[in-house]
């Protein structure tokens, strides 16, 4: 068996997932949202297999170029939300949170992506790939669940507020909720994984904990963001919209990180 | 002194430099960093000259950036430390009496009668906390016997380590920029590079390059070995990923090449007219050689590991890989000039098919040896142990802030008439459902045990 049938069924269970949550989104059947995450476990199982079969065969971490780092971090997306589905009743943003997962293994499959194996170059043999990789993109699979909570809280508090009904406001106070805890589990994996981790690894191949390499700068800046995120919530009270805005642009500075740095800007992070 | 401090510790200065400095680290990325002039004229050109004078193209390392760290270091301290005082009051000497008014006012709260007397449910009430983790203090007073249990409240101090690591690791950048020392030694093998700051030489003693199966690059390793005094103190093999430590400095595997300078090249002297003639000889660029047979002196005045021409015919190096390697000769025969011209080792016709008179001799570039060298950066880095210590704080304050959320159960026994009446109140940050469930629980403990 190869890794690549393993993708195609875990990515074709996330898919049966998507459509089963959105099932109970439309019809409120809960039945439909229990089948939705046994099909999403399945996938992770599946998955898991294949990111195995990934490492035996390259002989190296699953994430070291775009392919396997777009096929690792829809799986820390579908992991996380397995991990916290019951913890912050997930149910109604599990389809989008889905969405996304089915998204980035669309996009890993594209045939823009190259997909064979290769030797590791010397400057990533370390098992700092393994933690600084890993941590961090798990961390930013607990952010991409704010983002979705964050946009799902705006459209909900746009009804609230054209006159909906108080199950609306209830929705939205809600999904304002996981926003924080995800950004409260998410925020501290990012920085021990992005930063900590990266400068501990860059001193040691690079000879310098901080270069301001784009990669690095940018990561600064998405953890600058949360760093405002929890400021102007906890200390100057931002609740709702405004809040729910700057969580929105933290994740996109994390997906800019992840993906804008290595085709639009150019260093020492350009792995593709 | 006391508005200066008043200013610098708003959290809405805070937010207002973290933005600007997220603004300013973003422009930074989009306009290339320390490239020349040239560059930035070509790239923006009117826009230019302001770019770097304005330190738009050195922004991480310009003054007014610098400022903003400052300035932002500044304001951090005064915000921790205007708010750890109190903090630290209440976490050594906190209030344990409070009026009942106070509880009622905490949410969750509650009470309830007890037929005990207050002494009796005293004790039951430390216990109840106790077997709760929470740690109490009381204060008997008119009102009643207070209870203050608390726990986790360790938790209330996360920030303050946060923001104390970020002032570590805003202090170790500074110690890096200003105090450190780096450089890089370019070794071929068997040279000695002195590091007169750090008193000890390094020496090359072998340079390989690993290869996977399919020619990529596997690994460059330097077997090094530090000398004091002359005299060999280590000898240690480091390659990327993993440096050698030794008295502060450390050493790393950081790039390598071919010494294009000093190849050895091999030629091959044949003679048209002399059929089966062919003689070899070893040259060192720069040098000269002889054949005294035929009387030859050969000078290898230059090689080109990949030989091409400019447009106005000026010879370059397209790269530093022998692509196409070239060497110009100087040859005379019994002191007199018979040839000067470049000869390549994938074109050994190529001199021939441009001189129409046909030569005694002809020179073929048959081989070339060149020396790879390694270059090794030593790096002494002031502000690396302190990042660390910067990062193990702001970890431990984070894992602090968000999973170690301070709890707080004040109760007041009351004696009444038919017994006591107990008021209770529970406090903290964090998870209210939990903190309630909580309360709860050891509320409706009490009353059923009182």
């Amino acid at each position: 068996m190869n890794e690549s049938i393993f993708f195609l069924m875990s990515f074709i269970l996330y898919g049966a997932a998507v459509l089963l949550y959105f099932g109970f989104y439309f019809f409120r059947k809960p039945v439909w949202a229990s089948v939705g995450f046994l099909a999403a476990a399945a996938g992770t199982a599946l998955h898991s297999a294949a990111l195995v079969l990934r490492t035996i065969e390259s002989g190296h971490a699953p994430f070291t170029n775009m392919y396997e780092s777009l096929s690792f971090y829809s799986w820390a997306l579908v992991l996380s939300f397995i991990l916290s589905e019951k913890k912050f009743n997930l149910r109604r943003t599990a389809p989008f949170i889905l969405l996304i997962a089915v998204a980035l293994m669309a996009l890993a499959s594209s045939p823009l992506m190259p997909k064979e194996t290769a030797p590791l170059i010397p400057a990533l043999q370390s098992w700092w790939l393994w933690l600084h990789v890993s941590v961090t993109l798990l961390g930013e699979a607990f952010l991409a669940i704010a983002f979705i909570a964050s946009i799902m809280f705006l459209s909900a508090d746009a009804k609230a507020k054209k006159g909906g009904d108080a199950s609306q406001a209830r929705t939205a106070s809600k999904l304002d909720q996981i926003s924080y805890k995800c950004v409260a589990i998410g925020f501290p994996l990012f920085t021990l994984g992005g930063l900590v981790f990266g400068m501990i690894w860059a001193y040691k191949a690079w000879g310098r904990y901080w270069s301001w390499d784009p990669k690095e700068t940018w990561s600064l800046i998405t953890w600058m963001v949360f760093a405002l995120y929890l400021h102007t919530r906890i200390v100057m009270g931002w609740k709702g919209r405004r809040s729910a805005l700057v969580a929105i642009i933290g994740f996109l500075a994390a997906m800019f990180t992840f993906f804008g740095v290595n085709y639009l800007l150019s260093g020492l992070h350009s792995y593709r | 002194m006391k508005s200066f401090i008043r200013t610098f510790s708003s959290l809405k200065l805070a937010v207002a430099l973290l933005s600007l400095i997220t603004l300013a680290a973003l422009i930074g990325t989009l306009i290339p960093q320390l490239r020349s002039p040239d560059f930035y004229n070509a790239r923006y050109g009117m826009l230019a000259p302001w770019l770097i004078r304005l330190g738009f193209t050195h922004l991480y390392h310009s003054g007014w950036f610098v400022l903003l760290l400052l300035l932002f270091a500044i304001n951090t301290l005064t915000c921790t430390l205007t708010r750890i005082k109190p903090k630290t009051k209440a976490f050594i000497n906190p209030t344990v009496e409070k009026p009942e008014s106070a509880l009622l006012t905490l949410s969750p709260h509650d009470s309830f009668l007890s037929p005990l007397p207050p002494a009796s449910a005293r004790d039951r009430v430390l216990s109840t906390l106790r077997k709760h983790r929470y740690r109490s203090r009381e204060k008997t007073a008119d009102s009643g016997i207070h209870l203050l249990g608390r726990k986790k409240t360790a938790g209330r101090f996360g920030s303050d380590l946060v923001h104390l690591g970020l002032l570590f690791v805003l202090a170790a950048g500074i110690l890096s920029s200003l105090g450190g020392d780096r450089r890089n030694l370019l070794l071929r093998p068997d040279e000695t590079a002195s590091l007169p700051e750090a008193g000890f030489e390094v020496r090359l003693d072998k340079f390989e390059t690993e290869y996977y199966p399919d020619r990529r690059v596997k690994d460059w390793k330097s077997t090094l070995t530090i000398l004091e005094d002359k005299q060999p103190v280590l000898t240690r093999t480091i390659e990327v990923n993993h440096p050698l430590s030794f008295r502060g400095y450390r050493l790393y595997q950081a790039s390598y090449g071919t010494d294009w300078e000093n190849p050895i090249l091999k030629l091959t002297v044949k003679s048209p007219t002399r059929h089966g003639f062919a003689q070899e000889i070893m040259i060192k660029n720069g040098t000269t050689g002889t054949l005294s047979e035929e009387g030859l002196e050969i000078f290898a005045r230059h090689f080109i590991p990949d030989f091409a021409l400019t447009a106005d015919n000026k010879v370059i190096s397209r790269s530093s890989e022998p692509n196409n390697p070239a060497a110009f000769l100087e040859v005379r025969q019994n002191g007199q000039n018979i040839f000067a011209g470049w000869i390549f080792a994938r074109h050994p016709d190529f001199p021939r098919s441009h001189k129409t008179e046909p030569g005694a001799f002809v020179f073929e570039l048959t081989d070339v040896h060149a020396v790879q060298y390694s270059v090794i950066q030593a790096a002494r880095d002031p502000g690396a142990l302190i990042i660390w210590i910067g990062c193990g704080l702001i970890m431990l304050g984070l894992g602090l802030a968000f999973y170690w959320r301070p709890r707080e159960i004040r109760l007041i026994l009351r004696e009444d008439p038919s017994g006591t009446l107990v008021i209770g109140g529970g406090g903290g940050s964090g998870n209210r459902e939990a903190l309630t469930r909580e309360f709860n629980e050891i509320i409706s403990g009490l009353r059923n045990s009182l």
